[in-house]
């Protein structure tokens, strides 16, 4: 067998389990027309492939078909791991009700032509590719959640993060701040050097500037990113977000932090400080809840690129509050019937909540009902463990609300809808 | 007292003791001038799993393992075919004061296209949550269930009196249908153990009647009805007595080396041919039978193969020894000493069938005995386990 055979075998195969996936049940429409464009694509590949057969024994064409198959594996590469994200995105441990509510606020922030999949991962990592990231699926946003926690409404404003690394790309932040993250560097370095580092501020395909503190610039611009996605989830859910975020990370994901990463007590005050920006209240003891994570490992070149980085992607904290609170500025919340409190009662009753006036004001009610039944305010009984019974139903409150909210959005009149 | 809909249209504003079904019953689902209010099919469907296990019953399986869960979105539809039958839900959350019960049907419109729904209708004061209803397609069309149409009516009573406290059942607080689980009771547990205790007795007695037999009956000859029994595993009832009769029988006789004729075939078998049949019998009952005779009947296939000729013609010897083997290689061999040493001690033929029948029977009786005072699994119920 030759390299063309073998594309063309791989790449039939990879059509075979379009195929197969095809015959699953689809919760909605976007995971089944995520399939339908690959198929297309890689039709038109193997077709590609095809027609290259001609060339075959042509001598000179040897180079053109290794080029045009090496393109096809390099695809083949990536996307097996799409179709996994879209095989669970139809698994029924999903709670598919908070589907249409996400994706209203996935378009109300990236555009009508937005496409969302929401599946569940087995990481507890929330995980996504962003919009415009993926070749051959430039409209979806691909947005995971714990598997293992499916069924807990709960974590939904961790998709509020994740979807700030496509409001990232979508909104160009990364342009808005570069001059000003460059800038935080220079300072940090206490203009050393000025004549040197001038000279290599140029720029190659990545837009980032070629110098030895090019990577520390990297590692910052992947620090701000992860705050803003952070800024962007208090932006859309409110203190459910820094609730969700400590149910997950708390005190820290691991021994040792990435560097992509601000540290993770800074990543708590910055979201505290945020909070006070965007008026949202989070309980005073919040940070408690967190151990900072070993420093991540460094080679001896670069002793000080973390630092750098740390430095200067906390000096530009307050322009990406500012950056994040102009995105969801655009409305994410319907107007409510009711106030906090009585979402909560309702919850407590486990009745759903109407005319919640939408998921933010529905998850910061749960969060407010969970927490008191792990903390009772006045019980004088000893600590029996988890209310598991009392979680559940909860939960299952929690996601019938929801659906009563997307039902009364399909339901209004016109001019409220 | 059944309430009409405009006093349900109150209990659902009455601040004091409300009555909760959302979202919230529209103008038509509350139909002026009836006594119910209609509520919608949900999105969530459960079907059952028939290849995943063998029946339903108390404990029979998991609801995991025995249901799949459908999610069917707004705008799409579920088919439900003749003779088909699916759980579905409420689209609505109800939460019952303590004052009032209720009780579901399903619409006349649909009842008379085929469509039964909610067959346990019962709704208890206190409850809280969707209804989980059964759907069954009684006619002879497929039926196109949407979520989100009108498919039931909840009647609701007042109760006399309020109750002091509801409790939440397993149904209580679900978006989802459940299946439930079905629990014994200790009146269930004490009827249930005291027909095992005869079943145990007139079995053991039964299987031991037929191995006897084997040994000592000279024609060689099983009439067509023994036959029947004896592959009795394969009838739906293996309780009856008579079925572990003849199963011992055909044990017995297989197993102590005789060649006879097979029932209606009229055919004589050699050894190898009876071999040859277990196996094929094997090889079919493994999925269905209950393990434990399939296992007896591999044990006598390879014991009797290795048996004849050499040892004696112990048939309920070699059936036991299966039980055994399951129980471990020394206790097989302590048994076949026992066997031999009794034999010895009293100075019996190895030949003499009847004889040696007497010992395997009395040994195996003391057996079974030994087993019941220590709380084992008597050798009724280990021929009647069913692999899980």
């Amino acid at each position: 067998m030759d390299l063309l055979d073998y594309a063309e075998g791989r790449i039939d195969a990879f059509l075979h389990e379009i195929e197969k996936l095809g015959e699953s049940e689809f919760p909605y429409s976007h995971s089944k027309q995520a399939l339908d464009v690959l198929r297309i694509r890689y039709r038109e590949e193997k077709g590609q492939l095809n027609r290259l057969r001609r060339l075959r024994n042509t001598p000179d064409a040897k180079d053109t078909i290794r080029e045009r198959c090496g393109g096809s594996l390099r695809l083949l590469a990536t996307d097996p791991s799409l179709l996994g994200f879209i095989l669970r995105s139809t698994n029924v441990r999903n709670a598919f009700e908070v589907y249409g509510p996400l994706l209203k606020i996935c378009r109300q922030l990236l555009g009508d032509q937005a496409k969302l999949i929401l599946s569940s991962e087995w990481s507890y990592i929330p995980h996504t590719y962003p919009y415009s990231t993926i070749t051959n699926l430039p409209e979806f946003v691909l947005i995971g959640l714990p598997a293992p926690e499916s069924s807990n409404p709960l974590l939904l404003p961790l998709a509020g993060h994740e979807l700030g690394h496509s409001i990232w790309r979508h909104r160009k932040i990364e342009e808005k701040i570069r001059a000003r993250l460059m800038k935080a560097i220079e300072n940090s370095l206490g203009h050393q050097e000025p004549s040197e580092r001038s000279n290599e501020l140029t720029t190659e395909d990545s837009d980032v500037p070629i110098h030895k503190w090019r990577n520390a610039h990297i590692l910052a611009m992947h620090q701000a990113q992860e705050s803003f996605c952070d800024f962007i989830g208090l932006g859309i859910f409110g203190a459910a977000y820094p609730n969700a975020f400590a149910y997950l990370v708390s005190p820290g994901y691991s021994g040792t932090r990435s560097a992509r990463y601000p540290k993770l007590s800074r990543r708590v005050s910055d979201i505290k400080k945020a909070a006070g920006v965007y008026h949202v209240e989070i309980g005073p003891d919040y940070e408690h809840q967190f151990l900072d994570e070993a420093d991540p490992k460094t080679s001896e070149q670069e002793p000080n690129d973390v630092q750098l980085a740390d430095q200067a992607s906390a000096a530009i904290v307050n322009d990406l509050i500012s950056l994040a609170q102009d995105v969801v500025k655009t409305p994410t919340a319907d107007s409510s019937s009711g106030t906090a409190e009585d979402r909560a009662e309702r919850l407590r009753k486990f009745v759903p909540i109407e005319h919640s006036g939408g998921l933010a004001n529905i998850l910061n009610a749960g969060w407010t009902v969970y927490k008191e039944l792990l903390h009772p305010p006045s019980s004088d009984q000893p600590d029996e463990g988890l209310p598991r019974d009392k979680i559940r139903a909860l939960h299952e409150t929690i996601l019938k609300s929801i659906e009563v909210y997307e039902i009364e959005t399909i339901t209004a009149p016109a001019d409220h809808a | 007292m059944i309430l009409k809909s405009a006093q349900i249209a109150a209990r659902l504003l009455d601040p004091k003791d409300r009555l909760v079904i959302t979202p919230n019953p529209t103008e038509e689902a509350l139909g002026k001038g009836s006594a119910a209010v209609d509520l919608r099919l949900g999105t969530w469907f459960l079907t059952l799993r028939p290849a995943r296990m063998p029946y339903l019953g108390i404990g029979s399986i998991s609801e995991a393992r025995a249901t799949k869960t459908h999610y069917v979105k707004f705008g799409e539809s579920y088919y439900l075919h003749p003779n088909n039958f699916a759980l579905g839900v409420t689209l609505e959350w109800l939460k019952l004061p303590k004052d009032l019960a209720g009780y579901v049907v399903g619409k006349s419109s649909w009842g008379r296209r085929g469509l039964i729904i909610a067959t346990a209708t019962g709704v208890h004061p206190g409850f809280t949550g969707c209804l989980t209803l059964e759907l069954t397609n009684a006619g002879e069309m497929p039926i196109l269930l949407e979520p989100g149409m009108r498919v039931c009516q909840l009647f609701l009573h007042s109760t006399i009196g309020d109750l002091d406290s509801t409790e939440r059942s397993t149904f209580s607080c679900r978006r989802k249908p459940v299946l439930g689980s079905l629990t014994r009771d200790p009146m269930s547990d004490a009827l249930r153990e005291h027909g095992r205790q005869i079943s145990r007795g007139t079995m053991v007695g039964g299987l031991l009647g037929g191995m006897r037999r084997a040994m000592t009956d000279g024609s060689f000859s099983l009439p067509d009805e023994e036959v029947d029994l004896a592959l009795g595993f394969l009838l739906p009832n293996p309780h009856s007595a008579e079925v572990e009769e003849g199963t011992g029988l055909l044990a017995g006789k297989f197993a102590s080396g005789q060649i006879f004729r097979i029932g209606r075939s009229g055919m004589l078998l050699s050894l190898p041919g009876i071999f040859a049949a277990l196996h094929t019998i094997w090889a079919s009952l493994q999925p269905i039978a209950p393990f434990a005779v399939a296992l007896a009947v591999l044990a006598m296939v390879k014991e009797a193969r290795g048996a004849i000729g050499r040892l004696e013609p112990d048939a309920a010897a070699v059936i036991w020894a299966a039980y055994l083997r399951s129980k471990g290689e020394s206790q097989l061999i302590s048994f076949y000493q026992a066997v031999n040493a009794e034999r010895t001690a009293r100075g019996l033929d190895a030949s003499n069938e009847s004889q040696i029948a007497g010992v395997v029977d009395k040994l195996i009786s003391m057996q079974i005995l030994a087993f019941e005072k220590n709380a084992d699994p008597t050798l009724a119920e280990w021929i009647l386990v069913r692999p899980d």
